[in-house]
């Protein structure tokens, strides 16, 4: 019995020196590679926030919503249109109505507010056609914001700076791609900006 | 006592050796098998998912194009895109050309473009041209993108085999080694489930260590994701399922290598 216990005990030391000659030779190696699978595993259960609040103080949001999904609804009533409102700008928002780009700022929060949707029928086509006074009106899970239309203009796809991100004024840039009657790939922009004229906060 | 330790050391070098033969086999039939990836493709609707992924990318073209949606109805199929996955899939592990031939796809989109301009009675402008020529350009470019990512890898599963080849080699050597030092038969019986049970309980620990770490994996997208995580858990559960019959088996050995000492006893 006690040769049986004294080859169980040797299995056990091979495990521990083995895994000390492993860790010696490849420490870092395993240690980058335990680094690399925290980075990409990620518990998204814990990213989905709820109840979207704003500190009315701070004029931050107290919770965002998940990206991708729906947290109000846009009009333009000048174009008769009303679209779903998205977090985000991933192919499937835009397939289902405007997105609320994650680089700038949320309705409310005083700040640049960047929203996009393709320029096809019933989305964006006619929005070359809205004029300055119209207003755009954003009805979120947290607040009702109205916008009115002060100014429109053509942008490369690459000139992001036009779109300014600032927080000194609330400010819609609604911006759909053109020509909007066009064939093909479309490499402009036609931007649309608004000012905050109203708001109301739920509860 | 030198003798002590180069028998020691002979059954810790048989030890590493069984395991390495295990990691080989099991990355054989596993991530080194394009039969076995094919089917975990289609077990986790990798096939499905990357046609509506393409489909999607193809509508966000669209969409900003002017042009109507139904212009790709039946532009592509899942059954092409399964092809084209497994002509991807297969290029990998031989060294047969994997590139896309998107010519078809190029050409019935262009037919279709043409008619519908004709439908509206467009003569485009060179702009226009050029900016259909893009189109045409993003479109074939979205379908290879969502060709396994328009990736090109190459698995160098001969290497794995000649790797296999030494390994068994090398233990064939080490016990016969150790046969030679230790004589007995039964203590030999004894060594070898010392092995098995070393690397049955290092296989075992293996899917502990790491089965809570892949379990919310994300990379690329959803599709890769689930995949991902559901070949790291079959492989996991393929070393915990060696590693206890293994280990079992070693066990056994053990207790038959030491029967004779343990009567005296």
């Amino acid at each position: 019995m006690k040769a049986t216990i004294s080859d169980l005990i040797v299995a056990f030391i091979y495990v521990a020196v083995f895994v000390l000659i492993v860790y010696c030779l490849f420490a870092s190696k395993i240690s980058l590679a335990m680094r690399m699978i925290d980075t990409i595993s990620i518990d998204t259960s814990k990213k989905v926030l709820k109840d979207v609040t704003i500190d009315l103080e701070t004029r931050n949001l107290k919770a965002y919503p998940a990206f991708g999904t729906k947290y109000g609804t846009i009009s333009i009533p000048s174009l008769n249109l009303t679209k779903d409102f998205y977090f985000g700008d991933s192919l499937s928002v835009l397939r289902n109505g405007i997105g609320n780009s994650g680089g700038a700022y949320f309705p409310g929060e005083g700040g640049s507010i960047i929203a996009m949707g393709h320029n096809y029928k019933g989305i964006l086509k006619d929005l070359p056609k809205v004029k300055n006074g119209d207003q755009i009106i954003l009805d979120l899970i947290y607040g009702k914001f109205v916008y009115e239309v002060y100014d429109a203009e053509i942008v490369y796809y690459e000139d992001s700076d036009k779109l300014e991100l600032q927080r000194e004024e609330e400010r819609l840039m609604l911006y759909t791609c053109y020509p909007t009657d066009g064939f093909g790939h479309a490499v402009d922009r036609y931007v649309v900006y608004a000012r905050l004229v109203e708001e109301e906060f739920y509860d | 006592m030198i003798r002590k330790i180069l028998r020691y050391l002979l059954n810790f070098v048989l030890s590493v050796l069984i395991l390495i033969l295990i990691i080989l086999n099991i990355f054989s039939i596993t991530i080194f098998d394009r039969e076995y990836i094919k089917q975990k493709l289609k077990s986790n609707d990798f096939y499905i998912r990357a046609y509506s992924d393409i489909i999607e990318s193809f509508e966000n073209y669209t969409m900003q194009s002017g042009l109507d949606l139904t212009i790709l109805d039946g532009l592509v199929s899942e059954t092409q895109v399964a092809n084209d996955i497994n002509v991807k899939i297969d290029s990998f592990y031989t060294k047969i050309n994997g590139d896309i031939d998107t010519t078809s796809i190029r050409n019935e989109l262009d037919s279709r473009i043409n008619k519908a301009l004709e439908e509206n009675n467009r003569v485009p402008s060179d702009t226009e041209k050029e900016a259909i020529n893009k189109y045409e350009d993003a479109i074939v470019q979205a379908y290879k993108d969502g060709i396994v990512y328009g990736t090109n890898l190459s698995v160098k599963v001969e290497y794995l085999n000649r790797l296999k080849a030494i390994c068994i080699v090398s233990i064939i050597v080490v016990s016969i080694m150790i046969i030679l030092i230790r004589r007995k038969i039964l203590r030999c019986v004894a060594c070898l489930g010392i092995s098995f049970l070393f690397s049955g309980i290092f296989s075992v620990v293996l899917k502990f260590l790491l089965i809570n770490k892949i379990g919310n994996i994300l990379i690329l997208d959803t599709k890769f994701s689930a995949l991902l995580i559901n070949v790291l858990t079959d492989i996991l559960n393929k070393f915990f399922n060696v590693g206890l019959v293994i280990g079992i088996v070693g066990i056994i050995f053990i207790l038959i290598g030491n029967i004779k000492v343990n009567k005296k006893a």
